[in-house]
């Protein structure tokens, strides 16, 4: 593989890693400052059982924050990914199904408050999401990366 | 090699979930508005498709045989409300089929689960989009029911 081909390679997977970091750095904020909004949100869901609920809704926040700081500095940069991945398709499949059943809900993704409805639009964002969070799970080099730079990202 | 891959991966995925979990438990001890481990169901103003009962009312509404009790836990839940008719989300269209005889779309009906409403808004939902108008939730579900003195009967949600 030629040099140039594979910097654009390296800057594409910087990009995707980048892009849904902060993605995920920006929608943990909300979330980790108002708690029990947050776990009303996932309630209007209907798919976590009540025990379930303040744990889900003390954890999941911080693992995104953690997710989404490890992607912006290439720290853990796959395992982030990896995490990224399964909890974009699980917003994915609980969207899904929200839409199915006609639940006419704030999705909760990046802020506790009425705003963002759930709908086809936010599927595909969230589709989006999936795609860039992919890109540095299945890229081998991560080359511009805390772990790289440490010598031990490739 | 690409065994080797995927095994970092989930590695590094394990580590940032332990991570999380420590700054978790961190944020808990050190916050004032910290939610408490379990979640009151009823402490949830859900976003309902049809309104709750209270028990008494529903209990008042069962002796006057007014409203008709629908059962929404699974097949082999035990226990249930005498002359309770079993409608899960499941198996709904089978199961409205199976009780058409019975259960008008004029009916009122009082539905019910385990504990939370979470499970049976789901079966409410269903019997709106057939047209039903008069549904409401047992607040509490079975567990408040039999704890408060309502009759029970044994055997599985399905035998009735």
């Amino acid at each position: 593989m030629s040099d140039r081909r594979q910097t654009l390679i390296d800057l594409l997977t910087t990009a995707c890693a980048w892009g849904a970091g902060v993605v995920f750095l920006y929608a943990s904020i909300d979330k980790i400052q108002h708690p029990a909004a947050f776990a009303q949100a996932i309630a209007n869901y209907r798919m976590v059982p009540a025990v379930l609920l303040h744990p889900f809704a003390w954890y999941l926040p911080v693992v995104e924050a953690a997710v989404g700081l490890a992607l912006i500095v290439g720290w853990q940069r796959r395992g982030a990914a990896l995490l990224a991945v399964l909890m974009t398709a699980m917003f994915i499949a609980a969207i899904t199904t929200a839409l199915v059943r006609g639940l006419d809900i704030s999705c909760g993704c990046f802020d506790t408050s009425e705003g963002g409805k759930v709908g086809l639009d936010l599927l595909l964002r969230d589709i989006v999401l999936l795609v860039a969070a992919a890109v540095p799970l299945v890229m081998r080099r991560d080359r511009w990366s805390l772990n790289a730079w440490l010598g031990r990202g490739q | 090699m690409r065994r080797h891959h995927w095994y970092h991966a989930l590695r590094q995925a394990g580590s940032l979930l332990l991570l999380a979990a420590a700054a978790s438990l961190v944020l808990w001890a050190v916050r004032s508005d910290r939610l408490p481990l379990l979640a009151d169901p009823d402490a949830y103003a859900l976003d309902l498709p049809v309104p709750m009962i209270s028990q008494a009312e529903a209990r008042r509404f069962y002796e006057a045989g007014s409203h008709l009790f629908i059962d929404t836990r699974r097949a082999d839940a035990a226990g249930g409300i005498p002359g309770a008719l079993v409608v899960r989300e499941g198996s709904f269209a089978d199961d409205l089929a199976a009780v058409m005889d019975f259960v008008y779309p004029e009916d009122s009906l009082i539905l019910y689960g385990d504990a939370t409403p979470l499970p049976v808004a789901a079966v409410a939902i269903r019997f709106l989009e057939r047209g039903y108008r008069n549904i409401w939730i047992l607040q509490g579900g079975l567990t408040a029911w039999g704890l408060g003195g309502g009759p029970l009967r044994e055997g599985s949600s399905g035998d009735e």
